[in-house]
């Protein structure tokens, strides 16, 4: 697949247009990905690129936890509309999830929906990213603590 | 869009704001603050077409920076 801005394959190689910021950028994804609780990071990622890109399922992670479940509700909402994130939704991450872990949630919405879009418009498909969990992180276990 | 912050500050005795709630993570606020820079210090487009876009995305946002 080549992108129609310059002929770049993939979003790594389109990044890499500006060397300095690609490889920061890339570094705060995969720490943000790390930084993620359990399988929150890899949710966020699928649930965003289905919505986006119609591409996709959650059913790989089969069964989701309360906790899950409300990640999955802020990520949609996050990339329809992110007026409609009100107290309520917030409150209900903050009971299964520490603020350093939402903060970190947080950014990795912002991520996935950014660059997910980024993607669509110029038309190039995802490169991997150091740390990124969204391969593997789907058979692991949550662990993320209450607030 | 709410305008009390929804998460505490994690600097004491500084109120929740942008900054001190991303301190609750130091690691990603010091990634995120170095990348941030980089991208309005260098590039290829000046900056008052950078602070065109950031005014018009803050204000479909409702970003109150």
């Amino acid at each position: 697949m080549t992108s129609w801005l310059g002929g770049h394959d993939d979003e790594a190689t389109l990044l890499a247009v500006r060397t300095g910021l690609a490889d920061q950028l890339a570094q705060l994804r995969g720490d943000t990905a790390q930084a993620c609780p359990g399988r929150s990071a890899a949710l966020i990622e699928a649930r965003i690129g289905q919505m986006i890109t119609g591409v996709g399922s959650l059913a790989v992670f089969g069964p989701l936890d309360a906790a899950e479940e409300t990640v999955v509700a802020v990520a949609e909402q996050f990339a329809l509309d992110v007026h409609g994130i009100d107290d309520a939704l917030m409150a209900r991450l903050g009971e299964h999830y520490a603020p350093a872990e939402q903060v970190a949630i947080m950014f990795r919405m912002a991520f996935a929906d950014g660059f997910t879009k980024l993607r669509r418009v110029l038309d190039v498909p995802a490169a991997p990213t150091p740390g990124d969990a969204t391969t593997t992180a789907a058979t692991t276990t949550t662990t993320g603590e209450g607030a | 869009m709410s305008t009390v912050p929804r998460l505490p500050s994690a600097v004491p005795d500084q109120a929740a704001n942008f900054g001190t709630i991303l301190a609750h993570h130091p690691e990603l606020a010091r990634a995120f603050g170095t990348t941030y820079a980089t991208f309005w210090s260098h590039g290829v487009l000046d900056h008052p077409t950078k602070e065109a876009v950031r005014i018009r995305n803050a204000r479909i946002t409702d970003c109150g920076y």
